[in-house]
């Protein structure tokens, strides 16, 4: 991959242009990175506060007005609430894939058509979680189709 | 707007449908007659109807996969409603004419039916499509993280 550093004119805001052939997963690791930087989500388990990098998180569900997240193996708690979430991770690898969900793309590994144009998608950790019919334009934006 | 589009393309399958249905019908049992534009449409209004049913399913909440199916049992219930009441108050069958009813009821399953495939194989497609793209994606990220590797080795 080429990197090109331009100066900008005095006053300008400074940009970061990316320039590809297709939005891979790739490129969509670096924007994530860019948006996310050194960012940690604060997780509660057990009454432990643990941080957790975003780029570990598979997918954060609202549940009984709490938010949880839910890593390969475990799942916190967040005082965030959902839409914080998207407002925050807007642009990055995250997406809304129901009213409950916020979905992490990089870790679906598939997905299946699931009930009334409702599509299922199974994760790298074996879970399987559901993405409404109205959101299913939004994946597929991420994914740059 | 999804909900809108989504009734647009309903109406558009449904409208297809309806035409192809009505020139069988009108060929079996009237098959003398000259229609005018007005069968038409009388085949888009009762296509608007067939597809305005679509918004059984949105809903403001989340709905589970048991109400989904009782909103999908729902839905025929109104489509079958719907069309007998058009073919009835358009003409299109004499009341008492029960083969005429049972060849409507047989059409509105075909076109119900067809329908509903072709938006399986649409989503299908789509499916086919993500998944496409995630595989090459997630065959990229498993590249990268083997170089990442090979250059801490």
């Amino acid at each position: 991959m080429k990197i090109i550093i331009e100066e900008c004119k005095p006053g300008e805001e400074d940009q970061i242009i990316i320039r590809c052939k297709e939005l891979d997963g790739h490129i969509l690791k670096v924007i994530s990175e860019l948006k996310m930087g050194q960012k940690k989500l604060t997780g509660i388990k057990d009454g432990v506060i643990t941080m957790v990098d975003p780029a570990n998180v598979f997918y954060f569900e609202g549940v009984d007005n709490k938010v949880f997240l839910y890593c390969k193996q475990n799942v916190y708690e967040t005082k965030l609430k959902l839409y914080e979430i998207e407002e925050e991770y807007s642009n990055t690898n995250f997406f809304r894939a129901s009213k409950s969900v916020i979905l992490n793309v990089t870790k679906i590994k598939s997905v299946s058509p699931a009930y009334n144009g409702r599509f299922e998608a199974l994760l790298f950790n074996g879970e399987k979680v559901v993405i409404s019919r109205q959101y299913v334009p939004e994946l597929k934006k991420k994914l740059g189709l | 707007m999804a909900w809108l589009k989504n009734i647009i393309v309903t109406f558009s399958y449904v409208l297809a449908g309806s035409v192809i249905c009505a020139m069988v019908f009108i060929a079996l049992f009237w098959p003398e007659s000259e229609e005018k534009l007005t069968i038409l449409w009388e085949v888009v209004v009762l296509s608007i109807f067939g597809s305005v049913g679509n918004l059984i399913f949105y809903s403001r909440h989340e709905m589970s996969k048991k109400k989904m199916k009782v909103r999908t049992v729902i839905h025929y219930i109104y489509i079958y409603a719907a069309v007998l009441s058009c073919a009835h108050l358009f003409g299109w069958i004499v009341p008492g004419n029960i083969r005429q009813l049972i060849v409507m009821i047989i059409m509105i399953s075909c076109v119900t039916l067809s329908v509903g495939y072709a938006v399986k194989k649409k989503e299908a497609r789509t499916a086919e499509l993500i998944n496409r793209k995630l595989s090459r994606m997630n065959l990229r990220k498993d590249e990268n993280e083997e170089n990442e590797n090979k250059d801490r080795i």
